[in-house]
């Protein structure tokens, strides 16, 4: 258990700085603006246009690969974990605690902008608003923690765990569609639950399912790939 | 007991480097280049070597977190504990390993309290090696001490002692050094690494063991050096005598072939003479002159064995030739001579 708090305690040591909360206030304004602009159109699908396109599809993902990369010093996540595993400690169990500290900073982050995202579209007085804060924070939510878990995983491939770029440009291109492609990776699914073209047709109830499986499957397979 | 053993271990430098470290003191004459540096990675198990084992106790330390948790290892570059303060480093290093010692206390004994509250990427490379080799000490019961360059850090006295005292205890102690000084010093099995690989274990006296037949040479530290070295001059034990009346006044160089004559030779006339030595030292040899002189030896042995090998199969082949000449059938008997002419008479 020390080795596990110990991996938590390396994240919450590497991201409490001022240029990480830059970052976050960094992606939040680049959201506002792109609602601002869709909130002018007066479109009644500026809301999906933002979450789908900017927040969840771009901004997010482009944070979780920063957040990682930053909580990992830029290495390998078996690296990152050297003087753990020098002490001692089970890496593995300490690559949980990063992977699990990751997880919560990326849920809160991709709630926060998915939220932010649909607060400026709709207008104060919509009777949908308090509906669609909710559900879209959850679902931001919910992909911060399977990209968490995604760039951990991408993490571990690599000399310098530049699997993690990779992983991030595979999400972009094979995400995007809506074919067999898109299955394995976390955007296809979390633009399903944001309602747009549902990844071999499937139901949204299964693309929460998906998302939840990924994400433990991803941080499974890191685990897995790190030397006790 | 336990060992720490390399079974053609390739990483990094290590190029199929096999060597069992038993208990007490080990020291590795190798530069970094030579893998030096890799071996306390390799050994500590920070680094899965590409082929080969490596077993501490019997078991892989890459692999294993409670080896690791009692491996005390100083490495060539330490990197800097990832915390606030020293304290706070140390605190978790102590949690990890299953330590219950305060960490300030552990400062405080190995006198390193002025640290307690530094920042650890602000400590310099000595001080990150002295905060090691504190938590290296501070181990109970360990299964290994593993060292590199020892005597570069601390006081030199206090660390020898240290490292006797664990070996004294049974402990397998491996310490790395490209200072054939710093070997002497520490005594011990002395094993040479070479471009990656452990070559040779020369025995003691360690000097002429390192580089065979070459020359001996003494510093004779005395204030009668001038009569010194006129006697020595004569002696047939000697072949060079070096005295620099400005420099080094009460310092003489003597050079021999035997080192046991020339240090005979050199006792003898300050008996004789009645002048006082102060200090009787061997010089050691240089690392170009020890890689020269395992070449030139493994060069010999390769030589002896192509001699023997090709000796060998001449006698095989010969053996074989006179086997055959004696199963072959008995040869026909020569056809009878033919006359000219016509038929026999």
């Amino acid at each position: 258990m020390t080795a596990f708090w110990a991996g938590a305690r390396l994240v919450r040591r590497r991201l409490v700085a001022a240029s990480s909360a830059l970052g976050l206030v960094v992606a939040l304004l680049v959201v506002l603006v792109v609602a601002l602009l869709e909130r002018r159109t007066g479109s009644r699908l500026a809301t999906d246009r933002v979450l789908t396109g900017v927040a969840l599809g771009v901004v997010l993902p482009l944070l979780a690969h920063g957040v990682v990369a930053r909580a990992l010093s830029g290495r390998r996540l078996d690296d990152a974990l050297a003087e753990l595993g020098r002490h001692g400690g089970d890496r593995r169990v300490g690559a949980l605690g990063v992977v699990v500290g990751l997880g919560l900073v990326l849920a809160v982050a991709g709630a926060l902008i998915a939220a932010a995202g649909v607060v400026v579209v709709r207008a104060p007085a919509d009777p949908l608003l308090a509906r669609d804060v909710v559900t879209s924070t959850w679902i931001g939510a919910l992909a911060g923690v399977s990209y968490a878990g995604f760039f951990a995983l991408g993490s571990t491939l690599g000399k310098r765990g530049g699997g993690r770029g990779v992983a991030l440009i595979v999400d972009w291109i094979a995400g995007a569609g809506a074919g067999a492609g898109a299955v394995l990776w976390p955007r296809g699914h979390v633009r399903n639950l944001l309602g747009a073209e549902p990844v071999l047709s499937l139901p949204q109830w299964s693309a929460t399912l998906s998302l939840v499986v990924l994400a433990c499957a991803y941080a499974a397979l890191g685990l897995w790939r790190v030397r006790r | 007991m336990t060992t720490l053993e390399l079974d053609a271990v390739f990483s990094g430098a290590l190029q199929g480097a096999t060597l069992s470290v038993p208990a007490g003191l080990t020291v590795v004459i190798g530069t970094p280049e030579d893998g030096g540096a890799e071996l306390p990675l390799v050994l500590g198990g920070l680094v899965a070597p590409r082929r080969g084992a490596v077993r501490v106790a019997g078991r892989d330390p890459s692999r294993t977190p409670d080896v690791r948790a009692k491996l005390g290892l100083v490495l060539a570059d330490e990197p800097p504990l990832e915390s606030r303060t020293v304290t706070e480093g140390l605190r978790q290093a102590m949690a990890l390993r299953g330590l219950r010692e305060e960490p300030s206390a552990l400062l405080e004994r190995r006198g390193l309290a002025a640290w307690g509250a530094a920042e650890p990427s602000r400590l310099g490379a000595e001080a990150r090696r002295q905060l090691a080799w504190a938590l290296a000490l501070a181990i109970s019961e360990p299964l290994a001490l593993i060292v590199h360059e020892p005597l570069a850090f601390g006081v030199r006295e206090r660390t020898c002692e240290e490292l006797h005292a664990c070996a004294a205890r049974g402990v397998p102690v491996l310490v790395v050094t490209a200072s054939l000084r710093d070997a002497s010093e520490l005594g011990g099995s002395v094993v040479l690494l070479d471009r990656g690989r452990f070559v040779r274990r020369p025995g003691v006296p360690l000097a002429p063991e390192l580089v065979p037949g070459a020359a001996a040479t003494l510093f004779v530290s005395t204030p009668g050096a001038r009569v010194l070295a006129a006697a020595l001059a004569g002696d047939a034990a000697v072949t060079a005598v070096d005295w620099d009346d400005t420099l080094a006044p009460e310092q003489l160089r003597v050079r021999g072939p035997d080192v046991d004559r020339l240090s005979l030779a050199v006792l003898k006339h300050a008996r004789e003479l009645g002048v006082t030595l102060h200090s009787l030292s061997l010089a050691l040899p240089a690392m170009e002159e020890v890689r020269a002189a395992t070449a030139g030896l493994w060069r010999a042995a390769y030589d002896s064995a192509l001699r023997t090998a090709t000796a060998q199969a001449r006698e095989r082949e010969e053996a074989l030739a006179r086997q055959r000449a004696a199963s072959a059938p008995p040869a026909p008997p020569p056809p009878p001579p033919e006359t000219e002419g016509g038929a026999a008479p």
